[in-house]
């Protein structure tokens, strides 16, 4: 499989053929990018614009339908901006993506009363992030007006309930050998991830009996392999006990409305 | 196209044929002409062209927008409906009336224009809405009159219920029973009040105790649910926040929108916009423009300072109040801008009816939840 390359305004050829994201990066290039039709371009990434609101302006008007991905770069000061994007989610689907860094939470709460979908990315989160992962993850599992998916936490939940779903790198949109990041800058290798979690567990790693190595993948030891995971795995115990208590659930609905059907096909009867 | 709607509450004069004691519109004799109609149209559409709106909404109001007779509406349709068609795009118009000079007169224009239907103002008990004469009894009595005259023509009624002290005097139970039992409406809406405009002493009617108010309120919801609810009367705007709380699509009113600067705009008989009736009827400092002086109406909003403010807002109050940790952000987005700026002077704080609100979303979510698992398990019923 050839990895999904991301293009620079410079770089992308609206009339490819083969598939790509373009990274805009000023506000011309992405209006630009919002007038041209192309097959090839799957969304558009779009960074450091949430100042800018005559880009969203045009963004919310005429122009082809295509995904945007739009980067919050410090969320702990630019919630209030995405309030911006409010009529754009309107006219064509619109994520945000936030890094999981001190007061990332303002911006994860912001998005969701605006209803847009969510990618966190967790890095290798510190102490104070790590808090507000824990208050972001119950408010995604247990606030019913939550009612957009926020990933990782969603993937993550569809797997521990049994489900189908992508591991964390594919997830989080960071498996090189899926996604071609411009900012990646490890090794390029074929199978980075599968040779990652093959070191770690050789070298003694805690992923070695990490419970959760299967989705993980090591995905916390990257850059740094000494990262405690010590914060996240109870996190991850979490989604875990909830997609359990989902699964159960679901199974007891499933039988309890079986034997309901039956007892009305009986009175029927 | 984007399928996106734009909705435009046109106040084709200030002028009133009523004295309620509480409005706080000034009404200058002054009417829109069907000669200056064209250029207003055209501003509309191109800025619907501009911004790629499919439909415009117009909401027809006052003043008082009988005033104005069936022959000047059928003409504007017209007239309307014809620029519209020649650009593609689509106006949909809807009456606001206090119909005390409704007759059958109206009929054929109320159905052809209106979808034979309008929406309509009464409280309970009724204190401030008044005849010239200064009686609220006779007001009332006429208002009845044509609206049984209005039924009886099939023309669907929907009332805007204005609360008030007495109000709140008589309980839920009467307010309710008033509207649904004996004036027999199945569609109706209850308004929070506020003091608009210029002080007058009937206001003082009009600012509630904020903790009397949520008990009326939930009381109504309350009642609403028990009795109404099954049987299909609609109560606004409890029964868009039961849609939104059962995960069905809900039109919540424009107080409780992410921005309401994004959704619509009011013009008045004079062609000067505003962000809604309220706005373009008392605050000329926070006007946007004037349609004739500036005919590019997407140029006028855009560049508006006292738009940027309404745009703002939300913004505003998640930095500054503390909306952003309220778990009913995504259904209030601070509420009204004209309510918090009539009572507190600024529109840069959340609405002062916060707390009501959160009594309601929360009836409301406990209600929508029930009634979610209810759909979940239909089969538990019969068995």
């Amino acid at each position: 499989m050839v990895p999904l390359p991301y293009l620079s305004a410079e770089e992308a050829d609206p009339l490819s053929a083969d598939p790509f994201v373009l990274v805009a990066r000023n506000a011309i290039e992405f209006c630009r990018w919002l007038a041209i039709e192309s097959t090839a371009l799957q969304w558009i990434q779009v960074e450091n614009l949430l100042d800018e609101p005559e880009a969203w302006a045009t963004a919310a008007r005429k122009g082809n339908d295509v995904a945007i991905d739009v980067i919050v770069s410090d969320p702990a000061s630019q919630y209030a901006a995405i309030y911006r994007l409010v009529d754009v989610r309107n006219v064509r689907p619109v994520r945000v993506t936030i890094p999981v860094v001190e007061g990332f939470l303002k911006s994860l709460r912001l998005a969701i009363s605006v209803h847009l979908p969510v990618r966190l990315l967790p890095g290798q989160p510190g102490p104070e992030a790590i808090g507000e992962l824990e208050e972001a993850l119950e408010y995604y599992l247990h606030d019913p007006m939550v009612e957009v998916p926020v990933e990782f936490f969603h993937s993550m939940l569809a797997l521990a309930r049994g489900g189908s779903g992508p591991e964390l790198w594919v997830a989080t949109e960071q498996d090189p050998d899926v996604f071609a990041l411009p900012d990646w800058t490890l090794p390029k290798d074929v199978g980075f991830v599968d040779q990652h979690i093959a070191r770690l567990v050789e070298a003694g790693a805690e992923c070695a009996t990490c419970s959760w190595k299967v989705v993980c993948r090591g995905y916390f030891k990257v850059p740094d392999p000494e990262y405690s995971c010590a914060g996240i795995i109870p996190l991850f115990d979490r989604i875990g006990r909830a997609g359990a208590e989902m699964k159960k659930d679901l199974a007891a609905y499933g039988s309890t409305n079986k034997a309901a059907t039956e007892g009305s096909i009986d009175e029927n009867s | 196209m984007s399928g996106r709607t734009f909705s435009v509450i046109f106040l084709p004069t200030a002028e009133c044929n009523v004295a309620c004691e509480y409005c706080f519109e000034v009404k200058e004799p002054h009417r829109l002409s069907l000669d200056t109609l064209p250029a207003m149209t055209k501003s509309i559409l191109d800025h619907m062209d501009q911004e790629d709106f499919e439909e415009c909404e117009i909401y027809w109001q006052g003043g008082e927008a009988m005033i104005m007779g069936p022959a000047w509406y059928v003409k504007a349709k017209e007239l309307m409906e014809q620029a519209a068609e020649d650009r593609g795009r689509k106006f949909i118009h809807y009456l606001q009336t206090n119909l005390i000079s409704y007759s059958s007169e109206w009929n054929d224009v109320i159905f052809d224009m209106f979808n034979g239907s309008l929406g309509t103002s009464m409280d309970f008990p009724n204190l401030h809405r008044k005849t010239f004469s200064g009686s609220a009894e006779k007001y009332t009595e006429t208002w009845r009159a044509r609206l049984d005259e209005a039924r009886s023509a099939n023309i669907q009624v929907g009332v805007i219920a204005v609360l008030h002290q007495g109000s709140l005097d008589v309980g839920a139970e009467a307010f309710y029973r008033y509207y649904v039992d004996e004036l027999g409406i199945d569609d109706f809406q209850v308004n929070t009040p506020f003091p608009g405009g210029p002080a007058n002493e009937a206001e003082i009617e009009f600012q509630l105790e904020t903790a009397e108010l949520s008990h009326f309120l939930g009381e109504l919801f309350d009642v609403w649910m028990k009795e109404g609810f099954d049987d299909g009367v609609a109560l606004g705007p409890f029964d868009a926040l039961i849609n939104h709380f059962s995960g069905k699509p809900a039109r919540l009113p424009c107080i409780w929108k992410e921005n309401c600067s994004n959704q619509f705009i009011s013009v008045d008989s004079k062609g000067t916009v505003a962000q809604c009736d309220c706005w373009v009827t008392s605050y000329p400092d926070h006007y946007f423009g004037n349609m004739f002086s500036e005919p590019d109406l997407s140029r006028m909003l855009s560049e508006s300072p006292a738009r940027k403010e309404f745009v703002e807002r939300p913004g505003k109050l998640v930095e500054e109040e503390d909306c952003l940790s309220c778990r009913f952000l995504s259904i209030c987005h601070g509420g009204c801008p004209v309510r918090t700026f009539t009572a507190l002077g600024t529109m840069n704080a959340k609405d002062p009816y916060c707390e009501v609100y959160k009594t309601v979303f929360a009836r409301a979510e406990n209600y929508g939840g029930e009634l979610r698992k209810k759909a979940a398990s239909p089969t538990l019923e019969h068995a």
